[in-house]
């Protein structure tokens, strides 16, 4: 394992304390990496509902014997509960919604066409933000960098024209802010490295952006800034090996 | 290998065989419009749903590709299949194929607009997430792997491209299987036609339209045979003569010719030709 494959072991900052709180044995054990913005979406959503769960850390290079057992392969987040493992972080959202009723805020609304509606926009967030984030990131040819930063505006305009304000349905936090939160507060990878502005977007999105970062349950799985530069020096450099790196550049969706 | 020549076929504008039937026998007013295509595969999911859910519905053909101001209209970037409610002024529109099934399921079970009493579900009930969300993941396999991997097959050109594209979508097969059977071990048996006895789920109606033109299309234009198992030919048998789906199927000519422009490649055939050229996330 080279230099370049480091990864900084643990939770840091309001992440941390948000992971010593949970290490008591529950029903539900949350398989993480502290970094993986795939990871924070259904963090979030376990911090958001107040669903009990016990966090563990799942090393990269390294992954448990247990885990894999259950979870072959071996992708973060993931959960174990009862016995059974599931993962992709947003059906990992749905099961949370689905077994854990009593459990306050729901992500998604009552009724049938509003849950369409936010799982219609879940969607464009999935679909048009966030693989227009990575190529961005991964680019390294200027003109690449350029129609993939035009891209990522228009994707953003987009979205930003149905939000109500503070967040997408208005004063209901939902599963669409959830879904866009972890690149939100990664955004200062693009403004440092690709000219990306937030005001360049919008003051609607800038006061979006704002609102979904400055949530509780956002803050409290945010580690330091520090440590992700590490990782994210990687996609800088179209070097990363993760998942999501490799279909990019393999032109393939993920 | 590659079939032949472009002989230049286009797409269908109107339903043949039973498909013809089904639509001709919903094309009244009804509380749910669907903006179809005879041929698209998206649309033919939810089309599914709507016939095995029982609700009603009216079925309207339109050309997707000429992007008519009624379609874009309800579906912004003017792709089917998209849904409207019609009890409201202005009408309510839904469009992207799974939101829309998510819906109508949703919709169904919460026992409203159902031509006839039936209580069939695509999905196990509330009272089992874990089952859910094993057939969600399923579902999610067949869009993230088996779909990408259909397209791409079809649309490569040179040999060798074609060879890498049969063993994409064979594999693609082979990981929506892993997933039936770990549902299969884990005693999930009730829904999901890979199951003896299991009902239509909503990773089959997610699955089907594409495991039918693989029957079909891919088998004219590729040569494609399906993976030996027997296990898995009768999966894809139960599937495409379940009674929803065969409902509507048009006959196969419809879908030859409405494919030979993927087979070819032809430029801008669709956005979903489009992203796979390109190597982006399907529209």
């Amino acid at each position: 394992m080279s230099n370049g494959d480091y990864i900084y072991p643990h939770a840091t900052g309001l992440a941390a304390k948000t992971v010593e709180q949970r290490q008591e044995p529950q029903d539900l054990v949350f398989y993480a990496g502290w970094f993986c913005p795939y990871v924070q979406r259904s963090w979030i959503a376990l911090e958001e509902r107040g669903i009990p769960y016990q966090y563990k850390e799942v090393n990269p290079y390294k992954k448990e014997k247990h885990f894999l057992d259950i979870n072959p392969k071996g992708l973060v987040p993931a959960i174990e509960y009862k016995g059974k493992a599931m993962y992709e972080s947003l059906i990992l959202c749905e099961f949370f919604e689905d077994a854990f009723p009593e459990h306050k805020p729901h992500l998604l609304p009552d009724d049938p066409f509003d849950r369409a509606y936010v799982r219609l926009w879940t969607d464009h967030v999935a679909k048009q933000i966030v693989p227009v984030f990575m190529r961005l990131v991964m680019a390294q040819e200027p003109e690449k960098q350029k129609e993939h930063l035009e891209d990522y505006y228009k994707a953003l305009r987009t979205l930003t024209e149905k939000v109500k304000g503070p967040y997408f349905l208005g004063e209901q936090f939902s599963l669409v802010d959830i879904a866009l939160a972890p690149w939100i507060v990664r955004d200062y990878i693009l403004a440092e490295n690709r000219g990306y502005s937030r005001e360049a977007a919008g003051s609607a999105w800038k006061a979006y952006a704002e609102a979904l970062e400055t949530r509780d349950s956002v803050r409290r799985t945010q580690s330091d800034s520090e440590h992700y530069a590490e990782i994210y020096a990687r996609y800088l450099r179209n070097e990363a090996q993760s998942e999501a790196a490799k279909a990019i550049r393999a032109g393939k969706p993920f | 290998m590659a079939h032949g020549q472009d002989s230049g076929k286009s797409y269908h504008l109107e339903c043949t065989g039973e498909a013809l039937i089904t639509s001709r026998a919903h094309a009244s007013p009804e509380h749910i419009t669907l903006f179809a295509g005879c041929f698209c595969p998206f649309v033919q999911r939810v089309w599914v749903t709507l016939e095995h859910l029982a609700i009603d519905y009216k079925y309207y053909e339109v050309d997707p590709y000429k992007k008519p101001a009624e379609l874009l209209e309800v579906s912004p970037k003017g792709l089917v299949p998209a849904i409207t409610l019609n009890d409201s002024n202005p009408p309510r529109a839904l469009n992207e194929s799974t939101v829309t099934i998510d819906f109508l399921e949703e919709l169904a079970t919460s026992n409203t607009k159902r031509s006839s009493h039936t209580t069939e579900s695509l999905f196990p009930p509330q009272f089992d997430p874990y089952a859910r969300a094993l057939i969600r993941l399923q579902a999610d396999n067949v869009n993230r792997s088996l779909i990408p991997a259909f397209y791409r097959y079809l649309q490569a050109q040179d040999e060798a491209k074609q060879v890498e594209g049969a063993k994409g979508f064979a594999d693609a097969l082979e990981g929506l299987v892993a997933l039936f059977e770990r549902a299969h071990r884990e005693g999930y048996t009730k829904h999901g036609l890979w199951h003896d006895g299991g009902s239509l789920s909503y990773a089959d109606v997610m699955a089907a339209p594409w495991l039918f033109r693989a029957t079909n299309v891919l088998k004219h234009y590729r040569g494609f045979v399906l993976p030996e198992g027997e296990r898995f030919r009768a999966y894809v048998d139960r599937v495409v003569n379940h009674p929803a789906f065969k409902r509507t199927c048009s006959t196969e000519q419809l879908y030859l010719d409405s494919y030979e422009r993927y087979a070819f490649n032809r430029p801008n055939t669709s956005q979903v030709a489009n992203a796979i050229n390109a190597g982006t996330a399907l529209p």
